[in-house]
């Protein structure tokens, strides 16, 4: 139920947001304002249904695994 | 536009915010006694990275490094760079916003979820860069003063709790243990600073001495630090130290001036400095995603934005072991990578491209 109001919630700020600033809104703008909105919806669903959200960190870890600690032990005397 | 003194103050802030607090333990726990020569070593050895930034941002007009990485490597792969910039912003953003949730429920209002900490935070930083760079530096310049005083207040009321020999012996298990904590300190958070230098020079209206300026600055925060770990080491010695998770806040509660408990003096401090963090990293974010849309600075994804760095925040962290992993393991090559890697990648192909492109040469003049 939480999820629920929350997700309505940004989608009432979402359109007041859009309606309310004026100027030129090219295509590129409104494709990354209606990503930046998806994602925040889809992690909230998924929180809400007990996925494994997307973390950042998971990323970062993934991408230095082969390096990372190698170079810890090395730095540090480990090895 | 802002004064290049604003910048010195930006960087000085955005060094302090989040370390003041918690690097006197992670040094500590990997350098010892020798902590505080681990940081000035990562300030030494971080000038590197930042007279990288700095030259290719000023060689290429004062521009930020997303936009440098448009203009040096052209829009294909620049834009591929700019990406990973804007993710680096946004992640250490959402760790920084993190942060102040952590504390707060840690220390101050244990029941309490994290998100309104957060969700202050991130009001605050909608406001700011609404306002635009010129509110941001005027509000770090006013309260940078307070982490002086802070400073100096501790160094006056702690004096007679001092135990200088808890600092020796100075180099007593040689390099090794210095280098490792360096290596730690520079990650988080000398080779961060490319979020702020990458950003402010594009608003900064003088441009004389701009690294010798910033350059102070670097070493201001530096000694800073370096100066809180000799207090903390001093007062509590390495063990414990390295065991207490907000060390300079413990110091301050060991301060007993007419029965009155002022650790809430660091409390603010921090935040402060926490706040401007957290809003750089928020606006190199924004900025950075305009720049790759090529639509001119707008406030439509000001909103979007804040809201993932409160979502994302709240659970960045799963669990204490995970927290360690990352900022010991994990966030020292991932910084050094947009830090140093990429900076100097981006300053060889500038002038690698200089020398043999002459049209390349003209566009740049």
């Amino acid at each position: 139920m939480t999820t629920f109001i929350l997700v309505a919630f940004i989608l009432i700020i979402a359109r007041w947001e859009w309606v309310r600033t004026s100027g030129e809104k090219p295509m590129r703008l409104r494709m990354t304002y209606t990503l930046l909105y998806g994602i925040n919806i889809t992690l909230l669903a998924m929180l809400q249904l007990k996925m494994a959200p997307l973390n950042p960190n998971d990323w970062m870890i993934w991408l230095l695994q082969p390096i990372a600690e190698p170079m810890f032990r090395w730095i540090s005397g480990e090895s | 536009m802002i004064t290049l003194r604003q910048a010195q103050t930006l960087l000085f802030m955005f060094i302090l915010g989040t370390a003041i607090l918690v690097i006197p333990s992670i040094a500590a726990a990997y350098s010892k006694q020798d902590a505080w020569l681990a940081v000035l070593l990562a300030g030494l050895i971080g000038l590197v990275s930042l007279w990288l930034v700095v030259s290719v941002c000023k060689r290429v007009g004062n521009r930020t490094i997303v936009e440098a990485g448009l203009v040096v490597l052209g829009p294909v792969f620049g834009t591929f760079l700019g990406l990973g910039y804007v993710f680096f912003a946004i992640h250490l953003g959402i760790l920084v916003t993190n942060n102040v949730g952590t504390f707060m429920t840690t220390l101050l209002q244990p029941p309490a979820p994290l998100w309104p900490f957060h969700l202050l935070l991130l009001l605050v930083a909608v406001y700011i860069y609404r306002l635009g760079p010129w509110a941001l530096a005027g509000f770090a310049q006013l309260l940078s003063v307070t982490l002086i005083l802070v400073l100096l207040f501790g160094l006056l009321t702690l004096v007679g709790q001092f135990q200088p020999q808890f600092l020796r012996p100075v180099l007593g298990e040689g390099w090794r243990p210095v280098w490792t904590g360096s290596y730690l300190v520079l990650g988080f958070p000398f080779w961060e600073t490319v979020i702020v230098t990458g950003w402010v020079l594009r608003w900064v209206n003088e441009r004389d001495r701009l690294f010798r300026r910033m350059a102070v600055s670097y070493g201001g925060g530096a000694v800073y630090l370096a100066t809180v770990i000799v207090l903390t080491l001093m007062v509590f010695g390495v063990e414990l130290t390295s065991e207490l998770s907000y060390p300079l806040y413990s110091l301050f509660q060991e301060i007993h001036v007419i029965d009155l408990r002022i650790e809430g003096l660091t409390l603010f401090a921090w935040l402060v400095s926490v706040q401007i963090k957290a809003t750089l990293c928020y606006a190199f974010a924004l900025d950075g995603i305009c720049t790759l849309l090529r639509t001119g600075k707008s406030v439509l994804l000001t909103v979007p934005l804040a809201i993932l760095f409160v979502i994302v925040a709240d659970y960045v962290y799963p669990t204490t072991a995970h927290l360690k992993q990352v900022v010991n393991t994990y966030w020292p090559p991932y910084a050094m990578m947009f830090g140093l890697v990429l900076p100097l990648l981006l300053f060889l192909v500038l002038h690698l491209r200089r020398r043999f492109s002459p049209a390349f040469a003209r566009q740049l003049r």
